[in-house]
């Protein structure tokens, strides 16, 4: 399997705290990996740095073997490495197809293959009925499908998806965790944030597990989540 | 579930068939009136509001599509005027080159403060188009020798009637929402609503930013360059009082009390505003302190504006209460 993504000791602070902590991992191909660790433990702060949102204050991070370092977020969008947020950020005072539209045509699709493309998503995604609705008029949960959807407008190399599933309702998360399998199953690569264990177990067959910054596991779902450090991570030093 | 459904607020539609419609149809209903009778002091009284609302139309296109806040429309309507006027007087140069040459060099000026700030986010385009114009207002006012200072320069004319200056400004007005009307159903206008929107969001999408940015920038600032170089030749007399940041906030306040956003807003705002500050101007001096009333009442109040209020309320009729119908099950399905 060649390597779509190689992230090479990765390092961001804050002040004094250092937020990720040389963090590498290498993802491949079609690849659909798992972003686990505790509250606070730099998942997010990865994923600002590999979308070119937050500058690394040390590392490397290439995407199909080119260094996406000093490339501005919008560039490694269209580049192929796109990103969903865990706080959602849509466009609330456009309508659903116009949020769609945006992304796709900022990504290079004409007007016909833009409207195709988004009519396929909310149909898949089941929010066709919205279609010409605001954003801001959408549920929570209906706003992160919109945002889901308009990272797939263009099937990116790679997705990276923060905390898709949080607080979204359980026939909704069932339409994103199929989507996700369907997709990936054709051959498209993830990095998907989540605190839902049974859904990173049921999809990902690799996860990786960070904690204070640092990749505390790396490998096989199952095996991670056996690892003793992993266990000690987040339930606590006194667990036994 | 809880995120941002606070804002049920349809927002106003910003730009649509209708809404170009009804803005030339106003223009249209203005064009007859000075064959009709309508006297040189009136006519005088909207080609200035036409004036304005060209300003008003450009500061729009940045900060009621774009996001950005600028404050120096008046100061790039000035540079214009002072453009053709410096051309006429030192070289000779006819109207027909020097009202272009305001609009180049405006928005030559206007794509190197891009460059310089867009790349940042944050109050610096603010500080630095404040600076902006108050520096080339102060530059106008101090270098007498060559811009005689608040005298001004004498402009030729462009017609020896007003009613062809009247003219004149509905036709530009009248492209000019033609322009933008065409130019926000254009994937450009999908990428300046989103950066406004969220611009964090539409980069993280693949959405060129600081391109677009600094694109809308060089466009407003060429126009209220046009806009200041046409009406150099109408009042014949160009000085630093064009550029002034009273102008500004005036031309603000059209904005956001016909709708920030609205195609036909700025319009509308523009005429009211002045129309009615004529009146005010009767009853003396009050109108420094009504319209800053009015736009903080709008902005508390009404932030739509007038058009936007009108567009939600003909929105609000069509085609929503499906949408809220099945939000409405699904709510009660999770709870
Ligand atoms: N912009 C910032 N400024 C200062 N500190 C930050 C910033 N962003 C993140 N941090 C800190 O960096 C650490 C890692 O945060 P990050 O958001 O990456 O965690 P996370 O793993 O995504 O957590 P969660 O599961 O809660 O989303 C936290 O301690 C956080 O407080
Ligand atoms: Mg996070």
């Amino acid at each position: 399997m060649s390597d779509l993504i190689v992230v090479e000791d990765l390092t961001k602070r804050f002040g004094s705290l250092v937020a990720v902590d040389g963090v590498s991992f290498t993802i491949g191909e079609g690849e659909l990996v798992g972003f686990l660790g505790p509250n606070g433990s730099g998942k997010t702060t990865v994923l600002n740095m590999m979308s070119g949102l937050l500058r690394p204050d040390a590392g490397r991070i290439s995407l199909s073997g080119a260094n996406v370092g000093g490339m501005t977020a919008d560039r490694i969008a269209r580049a192929g490495m796109i990103r969903m947020f865990q706080l959602t950020r849509i466009y609330p005072e456009m309508t659903v197809i116009e949020n769609l539209l945006t992304a796709g045509f900022a990504l290079g699709l004409d007007k016909r293959q833009a409207t195709e493309r988004a009519d396929e998503l909310l149909a898949d995604l089941k929010i066709l009925a919205y279609r010409e609705a605001f954003a801001s008029d959408l549920s929570g949960g209906q706003q992160k499908l919109l945002e889901f959807a308009c990272c797939f407008m263009k099937a990116p190399k790679i997705a990276l998806l923060d905390e898709p599933f949080a607080a979204i309702h359980p026939t909704m998360r069932q339409t994103l965790a199929d989507y996700v399998r369907g997709t990936n199953a054709a051959g498209q690569a993830y990095i998907l944030v989540s605190h839902d264990m049974p859904i990173v177990i049921d999809l990902c067959p690799r996860a990786i597990c960070l904690a204070a910054g640092s990749v505390l596991a790396d490998g096989p779902t199952d095996e991670v989540l056996r690892e003793p450090a992993v266990i000690e991570a987040y339930l606590g030093p006194n667990h036994s | 579930m809880a995120a941002r459904v606070s804002s049920l607020r349809r927002p106003a539609a910003p730009t649509s068939r209708t809404q170009l419609a009804i803005a030339l149809l106003m223009l249209a209903a203005l064009a007859p009136l000075p064959t009709l009778g309508l006297e040189i002091y009136w006519q005088g009284v909207v080609i200035t509001s036409l004036y304005y609302a060209m300003l008003a139309t450009n500061w729009n296109l940045l900060a009621g599509y774009t996001g950005l806040f600028s404050l120096a429309p008046a100061g790039f309507a000035m540079l214009g005027a002072y453009v053709t006027a410096l051309l006429w007087t030192y070289a000779g140069v006819s109207p027909l080159i020097g009202i272009p040459s305001g609009a180049i060099v405006c928005a030559v000026v206007g794509l190197i403060i891009g460059i310089l700030t867009l790349r940042l986010s944050g109050p610096y385009l603010a500080l630095t188009t404040l600076a902006l114009a108050e520096i080339l207002r102060v530059i106008a006012l101090n270098s007498f020798d060559i811009t005689r200072g608040e005298i001004g320069l004498e402009v030729p004319a462009l017609f020896s009637h007003q009613s062809s200056y009247y003219y004149m400004f509905i036709v530009a007005v009248g492209c000019l929402l033609i322009g933008l009307h065409w130019l926000l159903g254009k994937p450009c206008g999908l990428y300046l609503r989103a950066i406004r929107n969220d611009e964090t969001g539409a980069r993280a999408r693949g959405v060129r930013t600081v391109f677009w940015k600094v694109f809308a920038f060089t466009i407003s600032s060429g126009f209220c360059g046009l806009a200041g170089a046409l009406f150099a030749h109408y009042v014949i007399i160009v000085s630093p009082s064009i550029g002034h940041l009273l102008v500004t906030g005036l031309v603000m306040s059209m904005v956001v009390l016909g709708g920030m956003g609205t195609l036909l807003g700025p319009l509308v705002g523009a005429l009211l505003v002045n129309v009615s500050s004529e009146y005010l101007r009767a009853a003396g001096d009050y109108q420094h302190i009504v319209f800053p009333i009015i736009v903080i009442v709008f902005a508390r109040f009404c932030r739509e504006g007038l058009v936007g209020r009108i567009a939600m309320m003909f929105n609000a009729r069509a085609g929503v209460n499906a949408a809220r119908g099945s939000r409405t099950t699904e709510v009660l399905a999770s709870s």
